[in-house]
């Protein structure tokens, strides 16, 4: 029997001092395959890396994510940096990653294509987003390398076209680690703290694909994204495209064919601004002789003859008019004696005469009044019979009143 | 030069001499506003002109 039994939690808390004391596993980097990739709801990134023997588990917590330069993918092969260290709850050790490298051509492409597919999906590289470039900037900002040829040729070619617009040279690493990090700062900085900029110009000269990588990282792409000032993106040669080429507002093929695009020639200006002063002039000339011309051949007789013309054209109109009119009236008022007639019939048949010669009469009292019910007649009372052709004074000798 | 015309950049500035030039063309235009966009136009002209003429370019770099 080997020494005195201990705890599971201790025996794990005793492996887990050694692989953390252990100065080798403190600061290692590993070569091997992703597998088993998956990003985690809560930001942090959980694969495997593997290779032909053997594999371990990554972590990638979601606070490194950020300065990760590559998207990641099944079967890429990288290399993570960072340390050893084990789970106590689980019973496991794994790799606590830091930092990535990719370095093989193929592997490149696939963290290319993958960011590319991702931002286009999220709309960074849409046309409606882009932003046109103004016609004459004042200002053009240069975020590149201070000690590089691009930002050489940009100056040369900018002030050899415009002795007008500024130049702000923002320097910043165009290569390695933390590069992406400064372009990207600068991008933002130039649009808070030089807000008068009308044109950003961001990239380098020609070099490898990994020289190239700090325009493909996400970070980069974002701040073009953000950015309020129009960005042209001047990476490499014509035939290098990156992730901030397709969501800058315009992809210049070379440094030098972004300053050209950015700075309008003056000198062209300057002849167009003349020529258009010269049509300005030329045409209130014209205007003015036209002008002159059309008073000068005006004959006052043709003059006369037109107004008569118009005269005649116009007294013609209004008899027309008066004439139509007239059929108008003429019907309305014939419809009208007909509502008269109609009216007049009526107010003959309510007649009391014409209804009295159908066989009716009326019973007047002492004063002439109607009486229109037994209940105001009395026996013996004196009423007027009045008819059609005449009246009969009478004597009520009876009242019956009809049952209710 | 009013507060309007000031905001305008480079470029709207020109498409306004631009613009005068072909109202200036039209046979229908009165001798009154002929005049008028002929000033407009001189105005502009100048405005545009102004800027070119500044001509003091400025080349610095940033340091933190």
């Amino acid at each position: 029997m080997a020494a005195k039994p201990i705890k599971v939690s201790q025996l794990t808390n005793y492996i887990k001092r050694i692989l953390q004391t252990d100065p080798l596993l403190g600061n290692i980097s590993v070569i091997g395959e992703i597998s088993n990739l998956k990003h985690h709801d809560s930001g942090h990134i959980y694969f495997t890396l593997k290779d032909e023997k053997s594999r371990i588990n990554c972590f990638l917590p979601r606070e490194r994510v950020p300065g990760i330069r590559y998207e990641l993918d099944e079967g890429m092969e990288i290399t993570a940096a960072g340390h050893v260290s084990v789970y106590e709850k689980g019973g496991y050790y794994s790799l606590m990653v830091s930092d990535i490298q990719v370095e093989g051509q193929g592997d490149l492409a696939i963290a290319f294509d993958k960011l590319k597919q991702k931002l286009e999906k999220e709309g960074l590289f849409a046309a409606s987003h882009k932003k046109p470039l103004p016609y004459f900037p004042l200002k053009i900002a240069l975020v590149t390398s201070q000690t590089g040829a691009a930002v050489a040729d940009m100056v040369k070619i900018i002030t050899k076209r415009n002795n007008v617009t500024d130049i702000l040279i923002y320097p910043v690493l165009v290569q390695g680690p933390g590069a992406a990090a400064e372009i990207s700062s600068a991008i933002y900085d130039i649009n808070t703290d030089f807000p008068e900029t009308d044109i950003i110009i961001t990239g380098r000269g020609g070099g490898s694909a990994e020289e190239l990588w700090a325009f493909n990282e996400e970070i980069v792409a974002r701040s073009i994204y953000a950015s309020r000032i129009p960005v042209i993106s001047a990476v490499g040669h014509e035939t290098d495209f990156t992730i901030a080429d397709f969501t800058a507002d315009a992809r210049g093929e070379t440094p030098t064919a972004a300053a050209i695009m950015a700075a309008p020639d003056t000198s062209e200006i300057r002849e167009t601004l003349d020529y258009l002063m010269e049509t300005l002039k030329e045409s209130l000339m014209e205007s003015l002789k036209y002008k002159e011309e059309r008073l000068k051949t005006l004959d006052l007789q043709v003059f006369r003859r037109s107004i008569n013309e118009r005269a005649e054209f116009f007294k013609y109109r209004a008899d027309s008019l008066i004439r139509s009119n007239s059929r108008a009236f003429s019907s309305m008022i014939g419809m009208m004696e007909e509502r008269k007639e109609n009216f007049m019939r009526m107010l003959e048949d309510l007649n009391p005469k014409n209804i009295m010669r159908k066989g009716y009469s009326v019973i007047t009292d002492e004063n002439g009044s109607i009486i229109n019910s037994t209940g105001n007649l009395a026996k013996d009372q004196q009423v007027t019979l009045i008819m059609a052709d005449g009246e009969a004074d009478s004597l009520i000798s009876e009242v019956r009143r009809n049952k209710k | 030069m009013s507060a309007a015309t000031k905001k305008m950049t480079f470029e709207e500035t020109m498409k306004k001499l631009e613009e005068t030039a072909e109202t200036l063309q039209k046979d229908d235009i009165t001798l009154e506003e002929a005049l008028k966009n002929y000033e407009k136009g001189i105005e502009y002209y100048k405005q545009c002109d102004e800027i070119l003429k500044k001509a003091k370019q400025k080349i610095e770099t940033y340091s933190k």
